[in-house]
């Protein structure tokens, strides 16, 4: 752990909200955007990831140092996520209309992003569209290592270490949620395999 | 890696290279052998890639702002529960001392005030020896809490010595100081002073309560506690080096300027010790290694300067409240 990060922690330990915010700074994005693609919208995501940090801020006196600091807070994060998506199953019928809803004020935000290439980012969207679709039609466990694997980047290890489980069990969630994905996106696979290969003729190639 | 059920179990570990060399020869060996492997493969490529390519969003404009508020309340609150549970205590504390007063005061003896309790209290031994503590309130009807606080009475005892043992010249110094009447307060930052004032009235233990709400008054801070004697008190007390001088003037307003005398004024040199610990300090964030340990050691020596900068900026009283011939 970085000195700079550990003199923040001490601080944080006190009550010290300026050190704190400090602390979590370089954080936020990340937390915020695991919740956006567990929970699929724009709100909820920053309800939740307000949450974490408050969480975060409540539990950082008991903090021993473990594991790393942003690994225990990323473990926070999913755990929050997943409890909210457990909370959600209990009161689906309510969620139905929401969604639809703040659906389309995403799309709205979408619209207004402002990019060098429209059309480029009109369509990449839409794929993103596509595959949060799928992503949030896998189970909760699933849905958890993909996030972390695909979307964030996370090693096998660091996620084995945010979700608390052995290495063996993030391979075969990750392997497992793959496969889903894979059939559910089976007859969007031409036109996902259209976009990169245009996508790969006007940019850098990945 | 012996058929398509294998193949399809380690599809991801292959993508993300996580497979041994062994495993890894085995699985491109199927590859070259399976078209329908291979063409699941590369669809499990694409849904990874389409991933990946997930854009991160950006934070809503209102979310620092929001969880600022969040802990602003959240750290309000937790100071509140705090309280709550410290008030209900003391209320606890106060109520079984009171029933316990009551209990003893109405089986075992007539009520006595503390007036006439603390002399006796004293006689068995000089003020010197034995320095018994009357519990800060002042209150205390219970023989028992003076018991508990024999320890702390011991520590302040030390204290008491140092004050009776002051060099004569620093002394005379403050007293010349003071006769000029231009007695100012450009004291060196770098010392802490300490002030040994003798107050004598006709009866001390009687007043003094009202000798505590004349010091708090006047702008000190009353610090530990006071010791009792036999009509003797002694008081510590603090107070801004600003305000000393207007702390005095109040003293001997309300009781008479012959009534109050300086005894002596000592200067505690602290420059040495400031440096020493800033070396210290140094040294310690020069070092290499940064475990706990050495963090937690850096972070009590800056508490350590912190204090003695914070103390340089009060002048430090011992008040004896004697009783008047």
């Amino acid at each position: 752990m970085r000195d700079s990060e550990k003199i923040l922690i001490k601080r944080s330990k006190n009550g010290d909200i300026g050190a704190f915010e400090d602390l979590i700074e370089e954080y936020q994005q990340k937390v915020f955007n695991i919740a956006l693609r567990m929970l699929g919208n724009y709100e909820d995501a920053s309800d939740i990831a307000q949450e974490v940090f408050i969480k975060v801020f409540r539990a950082i006196k008991g903090f021993k140092g473990k594991s790393s600091f942003s690994t225990w807070l990323y473990r926070i994060a999913t755990n929050t996520c997943l409890d909210e998506l457990r909370k959600r199953k209990n009161k689906k019928v309510l969620y139905i209309d929401e969604d639809i809803k703040l659906e389309d004020s995403d799309l709205q935000r979408q619209i207004e992003d402002d990019s060098p290439t429209p059309d480029v980012i009109a369509e990449k969207k839409e794929i993103g569209a596509i595959v949060n679709e799928a992503i949030d039609k896998l189970s909760d466990e699933h849905k958890a290592a993909i996030i972390l694997r695909d979307i964030q980047g996370f090693s096998y290890l660091e996620i084995a270490e945010i979700l608390n489980c052995p290495e063996g069990t993030v391979k075969s969630r990750i392997n497992r949620g793959r496969r889903t994905l894979k059939e559910l996106l089976e007859n969007k696979l031409e036109l996902l395999e259209g976009y990169f290969v245009k996508r790969s003729d006007k940019e850098v190639p990945m | 890696v012996k058929n398509c059920a294998d193949f399809n179990m380690y599809m991801s570990e292959y993508i993300d290279d996580q497979l041994d060399h062994q495993q890894r020869s085995q699985f491109e060996k199927h590859l070259k052998n399976c078209n329908l492997c291979k063409s699941e493969l590369s669809k499990m490529k694409l849904v990874v890639s389409s991933c990946k390519d997930i854009q991160e969003e950006e934070l809503p404009e209102d979310f620092k702002c929001k969880i600022h508020e969040r802990l602003v309340n959240e750290k309000e609150r937790s100071r509140n529960k705090y309280i709550k549970i410290f008030s209900t205590l003391a209320a606890g504390f106060v109520l079984i001392i009171l029933l316990k007063g009551l209990f003893q005061n109405m089986y075992f003896m007539p009520a006595k005030s503390i007036k006439d309790e603390c002399p006796q209290m004293m006689k068995a031994e000089s003020f010197e020896e034995s320095e018994e503590i009357i519990s800060f309130a002042g209150e205390s009807k219970d023989d028992s809490i003076n018991d508990g606080n024999m320890a702390e009475a011991k520590s302040y005892q030390s204290q008491g010595h140092a004050a009776d043992a002051m060099t004569s010249d620093s002394a005379r110094s403050f007293v010349k100081r003071n006769s000029s009447g231009t007695e100012t307060n450009n004291l060196e930052t770098d010392s802490i002073r300490t002030v040994n004032l003798t107050l004598e009235i006709k009866n001390p233990v009687l007043e003094n309560e009202n000798i505590k709400l004349s010091i708090i008054n006047s702008g000190a801070e009353l610090i530990n506690k006071e010791k009792c004697a036999e009509n003797e008190i002694l008081l510590y007390a603090k107070v801004p080096n600003q305000t000393y001088d207007a702390f005095i003037m109040e003293l001997k307003n309300e009781y008479g300027t012959e009534n109050l005398i300086i005894e002596s004024s000592d200067y505690q040199d602290i420059t040495a010790k400031k440096e020493s610990l800033s070396i210290a300090l140094n040294s310690a964030n020069n070092e290499e290694d940064n475990t706990d340990e050495k963090e937690a050691e850096k972070q009590c020596i800056r508490e350590e300067l912190e204090k003695l900068s914070f103390d340089a900026d009060y002048t430090f009283i011992n008040l004896k409240i004697v009783e008047k011939d």
